[in-house]
């Protein structure tokens, strides 16, 4: 990941919250990373609701014990882990472990730790990419992926056949493939047959 | 059939058909390339899924709540600390007269008690009042020694000599009264004559009221001792009697008279000795077997013995006190013989 930058700036952030009780930094920290473990908490728990109670209660947690936190690792890492260990407590109080192994095997490509980015990153990240495609695709792609418009519905709207739409949705995903090739994750292919 | 890149926004979507989805699946085992491909498309499909999430946070209302939180919990901690403030305040007095109170109990009972030893002069009768409420009267020439305070649920004095004891009632200590030849007199709560002078032959215990138990060694005496009646202890022989006497001429002292009934001249000289400390000497072996009653309450020891010659044919001497060799003076000594008065 690109982000050493951004780990020192979010320690720094830390830091003033820890020593000067800085309450702006508490609220950048929030701005932040809220929307980014709410996501990764519902990867556990699916309830909208509940994930958004266990990031806040993380959050309480890091500005109540900002005094006596011991940072191992950074403060990203941190929070992460913290929301993580929060949402298994959650699972084992409520009794649905099962689940949990459930989300684990089940959902299409896992959610690594390392893969949250901060609200703003992961948004300039995709922004960026999306800047480079044609005009058409990017629209086609950002009402299927973000408006949650259907492929028939989008179809209707640009005046252009469905299976046109999912060509455009095809080419963008290439497209963006390229575009993001840094970020992608390494495989390390010599380990399959 | 072929796979073409359509097919892999179908495996994404989840909409390939069973033979689609079986040949897709080979294609992926088999080439390396087109795995990579498929995975990394799988990639930033889940990117713009997370970005989709993330923007529908509500980070308004979550901050609000959030920070609702936050105030209330440091209310919470002020409240808290300056709750503890108080506390501390309170406590420390608390503790400091705590360890005080610890500390002087603690060195109440490591102590010994303290002894009070009080004589009574010759003459006089002293009248003590023990922590426990009972009141004693000490005769001329005796010594009574007891703790300025009962502790340990024990009552127990020390006489030598003669005391009269009206002693509080209390059922659960026994009040007891040690002489110096190991007879110890014991009670609950009643009233009783203790005469016990070392150098008497006899020790005697007169009840007046209610109950006495006769201790010899820490061994009871097995005789009951009804109200009026005294018990005679001889130390050489360590035999008891029980006899019933005249309560005035054995309490009249604590009143300051001297009753004698048929009293013996031996008796009588002993107690006028020791009520005027002097020496009386008897010469002549017929004056034992006289015996006199009388009572003398404020009478000079010269009215006394005045009394005496004028009663039998006897005859009284005083020998005032002469200084001696080492500037002390002698006693003053009666002398008795018989004879008539001139």
């Amino acid at each position: 990941m690109e982000c050493k930058q951004t780990y020192a700036e979010i320690d720094h952030l830390f830091w003033k919250i820890a020593l000067n009780d800085d309450e702006e930094a508490f609220k950048k920290l929030f701005t932040d990373f809220f929307a980014p473990l709410c996501v990764y908490a519902r990867y556990f728990v699916e309830d909208k609701n509940q994930s958004e109670d266990i990031v806040q209660e993380v959050f309480f947690g890091l500005w109540k014990n900002r005094k006596k936190l011991d940072m191992h690792s950074s403060t990203r890492n941190f929070l992460v882990t913290s929301v993580k260990n929060s949402c298994i407590d959650h699972l084992r109080k409520k009794e649905v472990e099962a689940r949990y192994i459930h989300f684990q095997t089940d959902r299409p490509g896992s959610y690594e730790e390392e893969e949250v980015y901060t609200a703003s990153e992961l948004e300039n990240v995709i922004d960026t990419a999306l800047s480079t495609l044609p005009e058409k695709l990017r629209t086609v792609f950002e009402l299927s992926r973000f408006e949650g418009f259907t492929y028939s519905e989008i179809a209707e709207k640009q005046q252009i056949s469905v299976k046109t739409v999912e060509a455009y949705m095809t080419k963008s995903l290439k497209y963006l493939r390229i575009e993001l090739k840094d970020y992608l994750p390494f495989i390390f292919l010599f380990l399959y047959p | 059939m072929e796979i073409n890149d359509h097919h892999i926004l179908l495996y994404l979507e989840n909409r390939l058909s069973k033979e689609e989805s079986d040949v897709f699946e080979q294609q992926m085992r088999t080439s390396d390339t087109f795995r990579k491909e498929v995975e990394d498309i799988r990639f930033v499909w889940n990117m713009s899924n997370k970005l989709k999430a993330q923007r529908q946070v509500d980070m308004v209302s979550n901050w609000k709540k959030l920070s609702a939180k936050i105030v209330f919990e440091r209310k919470k901690q002020v409240f808290i600390h300056s709750f503890r403030s108080v506390a501390a305040i309170l406590i420390l007095p608390l503790l400091l007269s705590t360890t005080l109170l610890y500390l002087a109990s603690r060195t109440e009972k490591g102590l010994p008690v303290e002894q009070v030893e009080i004589d009574t002069a010759y003459g006089l009768v002293s009248k003590i009042t023990l922590s426990d409420g009972s009141t004693v009267w000490l005769n001329s020439g005796s010594r009574l020694s007891y703790p300025r305070e009962f502790k340990g649920g024990k009552r127990e004095v020390r006489l030598n000599g003669e005391a009269y004891f009206k002693v509080s009632a209390d059922p659960e200590h026994r009040f007891v009264v040690l002489t110096p030849d190991e007879v110890a007199i014991s009670a609950y709560g009643t009233e009783f004559n203790v005469k016990a002078y070392s150098d008497d032959p006899t020790i005697e215990a007169t009840l007046t009221e209610g109950h006495i138990e006769i201790q010899k060694k820490q061994v009871s005496l097995p005789e009951k001792l009804n109200p009026g009646e005294y018990i005679t202890y001889d130390k050489q022989s360590g035999t008891t009697s029980i006899s019933k006497g005249n309560l005035t001429t054995k309490m009249g002292w604590k009143d300051g008279k001297m009753v004698f009934r048929r009293a013996s001249m031996k008796e009588i000289t002993t107690r006028l000795s020791r009520r005027f400390n002097v020496d009386i000497r008897l010469e002549g072996d017929e004056l034992l077997d006289y015996e006199y009653s009388a009572t003398f309450t404020t009478e000079s020891l010269e009215d006394i013995l005045r009394l005496l010659e004028n009663s039998a044919p006897i005859r009284c001497e005083i020998t005032y006190p002469e200084q001696t060799q080492d500037l002390s003076y002698t006693r003053r000594t009666v002398t008795i013989r018989t004879g008539i008065k001139k």
